[in-house]
């Protein structure tokens, strides 16, 4: 213990206030044998001198009473008298006495009574005088100083117990005149008490303090002691609750909370935090139950064996995943992880860790796996568009030369064709049939690679805003169907704004009609009975336009419907097959879709779905 | 000139000579002077196009409805021709080797040459076509009707001209 700091901090503890009333006890005890030894010493030495002094005394008074017995037999009046004998006997007693164990015997006649000595001190004769007045007076002892020396005196009554001694002294003092049994004086006899009284001093002093010392010396060692240990553990206990103190804030403020469970894995203990509390994880009805009590849902049965098997094995565990409603009844995903406990001998005390809400975590991995889905299919979406553009491009440019080149004989027959069917005019020759063939045949061949390069025309298509109806209306008078066919509008979308490229959908329609014509005039003449009726219906809802195209015609084979669409592929004998695809084309282009049903004897509808304005897919490809 | 021989062989000498009417025997006073009136060259047009099937084939047919034909197989030689100055009207094919249409019809304007010119060519989608093509007389896609350049050039009311030999 080192430090005035530290005294102070001792002697406020518990065991400091402690060791201050022990030292108090320890005065008290002390005080009390010491005075007891004092009391014993001081009695043992009173009495023994006390014996002494009565041992003398009564020699001295057998000496003088058997010296007055023989005075008075024998008449020696010439004698000294008795009490002369007395005063010599003490004289000689009083020498015979070594100087360490003196006693100073004394005797002294009664104040105003002329006998003997005189008193030598106020003491003396104060108790002579006392002596005096008592009816049956007692010896009395004590202490004090005389001359500057402490002493032991007792002084005992003298009284005139002879008839002799009475005689002599009437004899001698006629005028003080005297009776048997009457108080002559008293015998006072002191024993010299410094150097017994310094000693006993100092004895007591010694037992006192080494008493006090020794006393306190093991008492503090027992408080200092005691005060450590009780410092000990009262940091011990700071330590725990700060710990206490700091994992409780800890869990209050994580979004993580922790758990326990017992030997048994019990739930033992649940920490509270905002997140624990909202997912009822801290209600007590769970405490003391197993983890499949509670834990219902959100995982499967092979999760569910492994994780069994990991706490089986006493293993830590990571991951384990379950579901479970909060207090709002909402849906929450949890994470467990943890690791057992065991004892300092090793025993297996139970799991804690930790659980965490990872519900938002769930909802981004489940966000990112669906927007890198759409991400894929979209980029899968734009990569087969650039590779069918990169295609038909490859194609365009082929089809262009050759078309460029076919293009230039072509003309030199028509040129040529021309300038026979006048000169047969004008001789009046009959090619009219012939050449017409001709001209037919290169009008065939002209369409055809007007198809073909309008299907193979790859170029981005150019938005303009138009009304629909009424864009479509122009349109339609524009084309020449033949006289048998009924051509009926239903239009719906009036004032309908879309954004297309007029020219490249003026195209769909061309080819969308002239097929409706040619299946309607196919029909015509056969048993069909029905009239041959194109019907062109609009309508609008939800952003998107829909042009539809009805006929009444024969209908499409089921077998032939799929392929429709596939350059190419024509059923009739003069068709180039590109009508349809170069329709969806154009339609997927602007972002649509194009869809056709048809029923065997029924006819045929062809459905055309536009945006209204340019859609993303678009724009980003 | 007057012949017994077929038509075809008519045909072709008469384009092969610069013939300028043809008379089909027998014919009549009416016939004869509907001939000469036909005769009177209406104007000198040049064909300017690098395939020759396609200009001997045109050739003929502008020849019988009255109009002087010179032709250049090249941007370069259609330039030299209509640096003389005697050529009233231009049937321009868009796409020749080296020099094309386009560079043709561009230098005349350079040059402040330009003569009334119906523009050419087998592909109606082509981007500088479309650009130059207001500029011009007219476009003719390839294979075009001979009845509509027929139209297009008599709507131009060339100068009749002397004849150019």
């Amino acid at each position: 213990m080192g430090g005035a700091r530290e005294v102070k901090l001792f002697l406020r503890s518990r065991a400091g206030s402690a060791f201050l009333r022990f030292m108090l006890v320890c005065g008290l005890l002390s005080a009390g044998v010491t005075y007891g030894f004092y009391r014993l010493s001081l009695t043992s030495f009173t009495a023994n001198k006390g014996e002494e002094k009565i041992t003398a005394l009564q020699l001295v008074e057998a000496f003088v009473a058997n010296y007055s017995n023989l005075r008075s037999e024998l008449g020696a009046d010439k004698a000294p008298v008795p009490a002369s004998f007395r005063a010599h006997s003490i004289e000689l007693f009083n020498k015979a006495r070594d100087a360490d164990n003196v006693l100073r015997l004394r005797w002294v006649g009664r104040p105003g009574h002329f006998i003997g000595t005189p008193p030598t001190d106020a003491a003396m004769a104060d108790a002579i005088e006392a002596f005096s007045v008592e009816a049956d007076p007692r010896p009395r002892a004590g202490f004090l100083t005389v001359g500057g020396q402490q002493v032991f005196r007792t002084i005992y009554p003298s009284f005139a117990s002879q008839q002799s001694c009475v005689d002599c002294h009437n004899k001698l003092q006629p005028e003080e005149h005297w009776q048997l049994a009457e108080l002559m004086g008293a015998f006072s006899i002191d024993a010299p008490a410094g150097p017994f009284l310094h000693s006993l001093y100092l004895q007591c002093l010694g037992i006192g303090l080494g008493l006090f010392a020794a006393m306190g010396g093991i008492g503090l060692a027992i408080s200092v002691l005691h005060y450590r240990q009780l410092a000990e553990r009262e940091a011990a206990q700071g330590r725990l609750k700060e710990s206490e103190t700091r994992f409780r804030d800890f869990a209050e403020v994580s979004s993580d909370w922790f758990w326990e469970q017992d030997a048994n894995l019990h739930i033992s203990f649940v920490s509270e935090n905002e997140v624990s509390r909202n997912l009822q994880a801290t209600n007590a009805s769970q405490l003391g139950k197993t983890r499949w009590e509670i834990v219902t849902r959100g995982f499967t049965e092979e999760q569910r064996r492994v994780h069994q098997a990991d706490l089986d094995a006493r293993r830590p565990f990571q991951r384990f995943r379950f579901q479970r409603d909060n207090a709002d009844g909402q849906l929450r995903h949890v994470e467990l992880n943890g690791k057992p406990v065991f004892d300092s001998a090793g025993r297996f005390k139970g799991y804690r860790g930790t659980a965490r809400d990872i519900t938002a975590e769930i909802a981004n991995e489940i966000e990112l796996g669906r927007r890198v889905e759409e991400r894929t299919a979209e980029l899968r979406l734009i990569q087969g568009e650039l590779l069918r553009k990169e295609r038909l491009s490859t194609l365009g440019q082929f089809t262009a030369t050759v078309a460029h080149e076919l293009r230039n004989p072509l003309s030199a027959i028509r040129n040529t064709v021309f300038s026979i069917a006048e000169t047969a005019a004008a001789r009046g020759l009959k090619l009219d049939r012939p050449l017409a063939r001709l001209e037919r045949s290169i009008e065939r061949c002209d369409r055809l690679i007007a198809d073909l390069l309008e299907y193979t025309r790859v170029r981005e298509i150019q938005r303009v805003l138009l009304p629909l109806d009424e864009w479509l209306g122009e349109v339609l008078d524009e084309q020449k169907l033949p006289e048998s066919v009924t051509l009926k509008r239903d239009f719906a979308a009036p004032s309908v704004q879309v954004s297309l490229d007029p020219e490249r959908l003026r195209r769909v329609v061309i080819n969308l009609v002239d097929n409706a014509s040619q299946a309607l005039t196919e029909v015509q003449g056969a048993a069909s009975g029905r009239e041959p009726v194109l019907t062109v219906i609009t309508s609008a809802a939800g952003g998107m336009v829909r042009l539809r195209f009805d006929d009444t015609g024969p209908g499409i084979a089921p077998d032939v419907l799929p392929k429709v669409f596939d350059p190419l592929f024509s059923t009739r004998s003069f068709g180039t097959g590109l009508g349809l695809p170069t329709v969806r084309q154009i339609v997927e282009q602007h972002g649509g879709a194009i869809e056709i049903a048809s029923e065997v004897g029924h006819g045929t509808s062809v459905l055309v779905t536009l945006p209204l304005v340019a859609t993303l897919t678009e724009l980003t490809a | 000139m007057m012949t017994g021989y077929s038509v075809e062989q008519l045909v072709a000498q008469a384009v092969d000579n610069g013939a300028l009417g043809i008379l089909r025997k027998p014919f009549n006073a009416a016939d004869l002077l509907t001939a000469v009136d036909n005769v009177k060259p209406r104007g000198i047009v040049l064909i300017a196009d690098d395939d020759p099937l396609f200009t001997e084939s045109i050739m003929p047919v502008l020849a019988a409805h009255g109009y002087h034909v010179e032709t250049a197989g090249t941007g370069e030689e259609a330039l030299q021709k209509l640096s003389s100055g005697e050529i009233d009207c231009l049937l321009l094919d868009v796409r020749m080797p080296v020099l094309s249409g386009i560079e043709v019809y561009q230098r005349l304007r350079e040059a402040g040459r330009l003569v009334p010119t119906i523009l050419v060519t087998g592909h109606a989608s082509d981007e500088e076509t479309r650009k130059l093509c207001p500029m011009t007389q007219g476009l003719l896609i390839k294979p075009f009707d001979p009845a509509a350049l027929l139209r297009a050039v008599g709507e131009l009311s060339l100068p009749a001209h002397r004849h150019p030999r």
